[in-house]
């Protein structure tokens, strides 16, 4: 696609900019009760202008607001049953269904029965109210005026997250380098960066097998899925004291060891440098590194980066078999586009020692992901690479930063660190995230938004 | 010792009349799938086995009940084992309506069928050495677990470590085969019949195939776009799905069953024929060692004909069922349409193998239109992938013998 022919003012900011210039961001869990005299489509009819669209420059200090809804909200609203059907399964079921529970491995503490929001056990989740701003408490008065219009048409909220940016996550890590480039997208593409089609991240468009794969339909034929796409929400929180004591604990209080750990668990430094191009160290303070780097030709027995590391599991590049090329392009049909960001206070300390101290205190991250297709991307890639046992030839790891699935027979949780003459073990790793909710949502183009107003229930 | 080689056994029989829908027919049998199951641990040949319930129509009542098996060695012993576990379950045999108590060898010779092509991932293995296998690379990892935990590792070059491991193993007392066995495969690809056969295929494809095949997915295509003939492929909600769906990806591994008529005419059935005997003299020649296209994760694969003009396709795999057709998608498209643009509501092929299956949507939506549930499915190693097959194997002919640094280096690799 050599010019831009996405439809830049039907589709919402949020899928081809992150907003990082507006660190504070409200993610708001709305529910419409089904007593009379909630009005969710005049809701949606009164906040239809104000939401973001792509075609405003990103860099604005001017508040964002984007929304979504989950195929109970798509009811709410008024969308047949039929019309329904023509969603994509995944979001028909909902995150919080046993199926996709099964697929996605959240079982006991991460069972959707244990969830802060959009489980069974937790009031029905309608919609996701997307809101940004520069400054704390200009993001307070943007929530302020949502809830305010919300409740205004018989809505309520029930839950809420905020999300800041920081440039590090959690553990200590910087975060979100790698990021797909949207071909046709107004946004700067970085040399390192790979390009792909739009059709995988924003329905209407080819996808990487260049077909326009079925959009939802309205019975009246509005293509409702055209410049929308499916968001997956998950508040994965991060056990901080936890894993650096994990850490210390492997590599028996030597804190530079403990710190090597952590970077071969996730495969890069805390700089982001990877472990493939720096694998002993981290680059100094100040320096740059490149962030390129090839598996297949740096790292092919991964002594440098494990092949069970985070980074390897969530995006394998040309690592797979059968040949380096077929990989490169298998692996570009399940990217995502995270646009998460970081919950709660962060660690006050820097080092390993500091950071092991549990506070006690809930922090995460609010994973936040874009996709065209639920299965095929975010489904894929969490059953496939993230939390399968057998991944790149192993027999039996898992994602030792992020799974949370366990074998009730073998709950073994290592990390095999590849090398000459003898591969070492993270033996007996406990999990360091849980994810406390959430669900998948149909983000719709403004247009959608505009046919979904004017639905009459 | 000589290899073992393993083979395919089709059975597909008339179910017998007046059984009523498909539910309460295929529910009986489910009820029966965990002491089938125990009792078919018991057939040391068997790999991986199933019975399916098999509908004319996608949905429809069943007509027809399956039952394959993936096994070691002669097909009589086999037969023999399964009659033996199988005894207890007569009743439920006689849902085929020519079956007659104490006759299951008889039965099979009646009504087993040939699979012109036979898919294998690990050939020569049989599934007493796919056990032992895993047993010694189980013990040998648990080994150099304790090494490391000990910090017996420090400061050892692979040799060492190795020489320690094997002499650790020899320790446990335990009789085990150890070292190169024969698995019965060719020494080195013949390189020149493969040429000659890719020369060959491609010259018969390129005159005579592809052409007549073009001209005729022409007049299909025209048939198809009549009002009333079109493609009806499942839909993404299907509530038929639902019992294939809350099935699998339950464990490692996954069994397909695929069942579509042929498309009409007798140059569809013809080219069929050809395409699958072309396969297995390529995967006999070229790709023994078991690579489908580039994918790794198959155990057992194979097209079946039925004289009624229908394909019956049974895959016994690694992974989740969207990564195994995206695999298929991705990698072996080409052979996929080469084989079901012959059959019914195939997406849109040109020249036998363009577009086809590298449609990703469509092609997904139509292996679920004429997907069958699995009523009984069974699997002799399901915590195993072909992966792990081979590496084990591999870890066994290594833990012999002298090796050099490299080579001891390359042995440890494995664990």
């Amino acid at each position: 696609m050599a010019t831009s022919d996405l439809e830049l003012d039907d589709i919402q900011g949020i899928l081809l900019f992150a907003y990082a210039s507006l660190a504070h961001a409200a993610y708001v869990h709305v529910t419409f009760p089904a007593a009379a005299g909630t009005k969710p489509n005049a809701w949606l009819g009164k906040i239809a202008k104000d939401i973001a669209a792509s075609n405003v420059h990103h860099g604005k200090r001017g508040d964002k607001i984007n929304v979504a809804f989950t195929a109970e909200g798509l009811a709410r609203l008024g969308v047949s049953k039929k019309e329904i059907e023509s969603f994509p399964r995944e979001l028909q079921q909902g995150m919080g269904h046993d199926l996709r529970a099964h697929v996605l491995g959240d079982d006991a503490e991460n069972h959707p029965d244990t969830w802060e929001v959009g489980g069974p056990k937790n009031e029905p989740l309608h919609a996701l109210l997307l809101l940004y701003s520069h400054e704390p408490d200009t993001l307070e008065k943007l929530r302020e005026r949502e809830v305010g219009r919300l409740s205004d048409h018989g809505g309520a909220v029930v839950h809420v997250d905020l999300g800041h940016v920081r440039g590090k996550e959690h553990f200590g890590f910087a975060d979100g380098i790698e990021q797909p480039h949207i071909a046709g997208s107004p946004r700067r593409k970085e040399a390192h960066q790979v390009e792909i089609p739009a059709g995988e991240f924003i329905l209407g468009y080819a996808n990487a097998y260049g077909e326009m794969p079925p959009s939802p339909r309205g019975g009246d034929g509005f293509d409702i899925g055209k410049n929308g796409t499916y968001l997956v929400y998950r508040k994965l929180r991060q056990h901080v004291g936890r894993f650096w004591e994990a850490m210390l604990t492997q590599a028996e209080h030597d804190e530079k060891r403990a710190s090597l750990y952590a970077a071969r668990i996730i495969g890069r430094w805390p700089s982001g440098a990877p472990l493939v191009r720096h694998p002993l160290e981290d680059v100094k303070h100040g320096e740059t590194y490149d962030p390129a780097f090839d598996f297949d030709k740096l790292d092919r027995d991964g002594s440098r980066c494990p092949f069970g590391a985070h980074i390897r599991r969530a995006n394998p590049r040309n690592m797979l078999p059968p040949d380096p090329q077929a990989s490169m392009k298998a692996v570009q049909r399940h990217r995502l586009l995270r646009r998460g960001r970081p919950y709660g206070p962060p660690v006050a300390a820097h080092s390993p020692e500091g950071r092991a101290k549990d506070d006690g205190v809930d922090r995460g991250l609010v994973f936040l992901v874009l996709n065209a297709s639920i299965r095929r991307q975010f489904e894929f890639v969490q059953q496939t690479w993230l939390n399968n046992p057998k991944f790149a030839g192993l027999y039996h790891e898992r994602d030792p930063l992020v799974a949370t699935a366990k074998d009730d027979d073998d709950p073994r949780a290592d990390l095999t660190m590849q090398g000459t003459p003898v591969r070492g073990k993270l033996a007996g790793l406990p999990r360091f995230v849980t994810n406390r909710g959430g669900g998948y949502f149909f983000l719709p183009g403004k247009k959608a938004i505009a046919w979904l107003a004017a639905r009459k229930r | 010792m000589p290899a073992t080689q393993q083979h395919p056994l089709t059975v597909v029989a008339p179910l017998r009349d007046g059984l009523g829908p498909l539910d309460a027919v295929s529910a009986s049998m489910k009820a029966l799938r965990d002491p089938v199951i125990e009792r078919l641990r018991g057939v040391k040949t068997l790999h991986f086995g199933r019975f399916v319930l098999l509908p004319d129509e996608p949905g429809g009542p069943p007509t027809r009940l399956a039952f394959e098996s993936n096994h070691d060695g002669e097909r009589a012993p086999h037969v023999k084992e399964l009659a033996e576990a199988l005894a207890p379950f007569e009743d439920a045999l006689c849902l085929w309506k020519d079956y007659r108590k104490g006759r299951f060898a008889d039965f099979v010779e009646k009504h087993a069928l040939p699979a012109p092509t036979f898919y294998l991932g690990h050939p020569g293995l049989t599934v007493e050495q796919i056990h032992a296998d895993d047993e010694v690379r189980d013990r040998l990892a648990g080994l150099l677990d304790e090494m490391d935990g000990a910090d017996r590792l420090d400061g050892k070059s692979a040799y060492q470590i190795r020489e320690e491991l094997l002499a650790k193993l020899a320790d446990d007392g335990k009789p085990r085969t150890l070292g190169f066995v024969d698995r019965g495969l060719p020494v080195q690809p013949f390189a020149e019949r493969r040429m000659h056969l890719v020369i060959a295929g491609t010259v018969l494809a390129a005159v005579g195939v592809v052409p007549v095949t073009a001209v005729q997915e022409i007049f299909e295509r025209i048939e198809e776009s009549k009002p009333g003939n079109e493609p009806r492929l499942i839909g993404e909600g299907d509530p038929r799905l639902d019992p294939i769906i809350d099935h699998e990806d339950r464990v490692t591994q996954n069994g397909l069953t695929h069942f579509v008529p042929l498309r009409p005419g007798k140059w569809r059935k013809a080219t069929m024929r050809f395409v699958l005997w072309f396969l297995e003299q390529a995967r006999q020649k070229i790709a023994y060692q078991g690579t489908l296209g580039g994918i790794s994760s198959i155990h057992f694969a194979r097209w079946v004909i039925l004289d009624d003009d229908r394909v019956l396709f049974f895959s016994n795999y690694d992974g989740s069922w969207e990564a195994y057709l995206g695999d298929f998608v991705d990698k072996a498209h080409l052979y996929l349409s080469a084989v079901w643009s012959n059959t019914k509501w195939f997406p849109k092929t040109y020249g036998l193998v363009l577009e086809g299956a590298s449609k990703e949507s469509t092609f997904k939506q139509w292996v679920r239109t004429f997907q069958v549930e699995n009523q009984i499915w069974y699997s002799a190693y399901p915590k195993l992938t072909v992966q792990n097959v081979l590496d084990n194997a591999r870890v066994r002919e290594g833990a012999v013998g002298v090796m050099t640094e490299d080579e001891a280096q390359a042995w440890l690799r494995l664990f």
